[in-house]
């Protein structure tokens, strides 16, 4: 599961004739993660920005005005345009255009402010015999009946305005991209260590490209340049780079809103992609709103497109699919028993609906509390393997064994009511020992624990009771337009239909954030308090 | 007798849900208005303050399954 990237810490030190070129290496190679120089005394102290950066940004700042003003965004335009690619020409052409919209907008307030004052004098026009000479009034007759005429110019300013940038768009777009990587590497010193001669980066590589580094810059500077690994102490934040395959991505979004796992750690995002739709489903399980999730999200996801909406709806997708079969297991469409309405009563061979849970509450919590054994018990196992890690296994078995043999004792013991007497000394036994490694391992305090497990583990009650709940508002929607509404007949069908689509609007926009948002919970303070100690960086290379 | 013991037993379901609901909304109110204070500082908290702010409900989950359990577990060996 810990198939992340490994990172080496480096320094590099170079004379300042070379710092240029180095940033040039660095930034098109896209590896190396900077860390900010922190500290300033009398040799070191902080780089100086290259060039007029200042310049440079105006520039940047007028052409994102542009952008954003006519909302021209990369994925909005159909001419294709390479990256950091710049010549003279796109240069001109930027600058031209950037003319072109300055006069048109110059022109365009012009017109708007000539036709309100247009606006006030016809208000003198209007009174006739207040002893303005006839002449005036006359004229200003005229000057009113002009405004048709300027309001058309207007709107013919404006497209033009609007073709010549749409036409344009690609280039500003790539001049963007130039103008924002040339600022980032321009600015890069800031982030150096230098002294009077030389200059020093300090940051992390990924290992393996440890070697490409070195090669490039010994090539390229000989021996102005040095390129060495540093050890690193063990609390030490290392940048982490995830390398999960794409269905496990989204989840990724869990663990940036929490905190980014230490290096050495065990990476739950694999557990959350299986566990997290799971919790979800078994609390919102119903077809219809599972349908109507799944389809939003697909279609939300081409309206957004910024990174933490895609991966905050790739999680829902993934949700809504376990609603949905979960739906089939209770037999919920939008509230109603859609199998008994069907006339459908067995289906593979199974009774349907498997599960009412209006009913059939109560093998529904034995279920969830069921779970959240299971999960309790994987997040102290992995608890256990990051111990052992970290130090050995006899912390290990200490501080997290005694937990998971104090859960399996009370599995046997509650399993010996079902199965047989015997069971009872071996879960007895089992207690004395998981009791004895508690207190060797955590003292006495270590007993008063054990409530907090198990609350830990009831808290998994909730898969039942926000399911209740929210199949409890659906039912309360609908009984309301069938039994009582729809029988009235006439003009209340519609009041009927608009009800049921509110009620189920609102059911749904509820059931997405309580899910969502206990389905979280569990993890975060049921699951992660078992294992999980955080404070990784998340990996950002410079040059991207 | 028998009688007394289903009134005292159907109160107490009333009551398990009254008293934890009031109880995990007046520990949401707290913790919400400091989420709102936290996030005018720093906006990104939003997430972290929404996640907060949903803890107390446990409180009422383990009421209402208090009150189940009582309701349809201890209710009808009485009857």
């Amino acid at each position: 599961m810990s198939s992340n990237e490994r990172m080496t810490k480096i320094t590099l030190v170079g004379t300042k004739d070379t710092m240029k070129g180095t940033i040039e290496i660095l930034h098109s190679l896209k590896i190396i993660h900077i860390l900010d120089f922190k500290e300033q005394d009398d040799t070191f102290e902080i780089g100086k920005s290259l060039g007029e950066v200042s310049k440079f940004s105006e520039l940047l700042l007028s052409i994102r005005s542009l952008l954003s003003k006519f909302d021209i965004r990369p994925g909005k335009i159909k001419s294709t345009y390479t990256k950091r690619e710049v010549s003279r020409e796109l240069e001109k052409e930027v600058f031209e255009t950037e003319n072109v919209i300055k006069s048109y907008t110059d022109k365009l307030n012009k017109i708007n402010s000539i036709l309100k004052e247009i606006e006030k004098l016809k208000s003198i026009g209007d009174i006739k015999d207040i002893g303005i000479k006839k002449q005036v009034i006359e004229s200003l007759d005229s000057l009113v009946s002009s405004k048709l005429e300027l309001e058309m110019q207007r709107d013919k300013t404006k497209e033009q305005m609007e073709s010549t940038i749409k036409e344009k768009s690609a280039y500003l777009l790539q001049y963007e991209d130039f103008l924002s990587s040339e600022i980032e590497k321009m600015e890069a010193p800031l982030r150096f260590t230098t002294t009077k001669n030389t200059f020093v980066v300090e940051g992390w590589i990924p290992e393996k490209k440890y070697q490409e580094l070195d090669d490039i810059l010994k090539k390229k500077f000989g021996e102005r340049v040095s390129l060495d690994k540093i050890k690193y102490s063990d609390d030490e934040s290392v940048p982490i780079e995830f390398k999960h395959p794409t269905p496990v991505k989204p989840f990724e979004l869990l663990l940036e809103l929490f905190e980014y796992p230490k290096s050495r750690e065990i990476d739950p995002t694999f557990a959350i992609f299986i566990t997290f739709p799971l919790f979800y489903g078994i609390m919102l399980g119903d077809i219809g709103y599972g349908l109507v999730i799944f389809f939003a999200s697909l279609l939300m996801k081409t309206k957004f497109k910024t990174e933490g909406w895609r991966m905050i709806l790739g999680i829902l997708e993934y949700s809504s699919i376990y609603t949905i079969a979960f739906g089939f297991v209770y037999g919920e469409f939008f509230g109603f028993d859609i199998f008994h309405l069907l006339g459908i009563e067995e289906l593979f061979g199974l009774l349907m609906p498997l599960l009412n849970r209006i009913l059939d509450f109560m093998p529904i919590m034995i279920l969830s509390i069921s779970i959240g054994v299971i999960h309790v018990l994987l997040g102290l196992i992995f608890g256990f393997i990051n111990v052992y890690r970290e130090h050995n296994i006899k912390e290990a078995i200490l501080k997290k064994g005694s937990w998971i043999i104090l859960i399996f004792s009370v599995i046997v013991l509650a399993g010996s009511i079902y199965i047989s007497d015997i069971l009872i000394y071996l879960g007895g036994g089992l207690l004395l020992v998981s009791v004895i490694l508690l207190v060797l391992g955590e003292g006495f305090i270590g007993l008063i624990e054990i409530f907090g497990i198990m609350s830990n583990i009831l808290s998994y009650v909730r898969l039942m009771a926000i399911g209740l709940s929210s199949v409890g508002i659906a039912i309360v929607i609908n009984s309301i337009v069938v039994d009582i509404i729809f029988p009235k007949g006439g003009s209340f069908i519609l009041l009927g239909y608009s009800i049921l689509i509110f009620g189920h609007v609102g059911n749904i926009l509820l059931g997405i954030l309580a899910s969502f948002l206990h389905a979280l919970r569990l993890h975060y303070v049921e699951f992660f308090t078992k294992f999980y100690e955080g404070g990784g960086i998340k990996y950002k290379p410079f040059g991207i | 007798m028998a009688e007394l013991a289903v009134i005292v037993v159907v109160l107490s379901a009333a009551a398990s849900v009254i008293l934890t609901g009031l109880a995990a909304a007046w520990a949401e109110k707290h913790i919400g208005s400091a989420a709102i204070g936290a996030m005018t500082e720093k906006e990104e908290l939003f997430s972290k303050g929404l996640v907060l702010t949903v803890i107390p409900e446990t409180i009422v989950i383990f009421g209402l399954t208090v009150s189940l359990v009582l309701l349809f577990v201890v209710l009808p060996q009485l009857l």
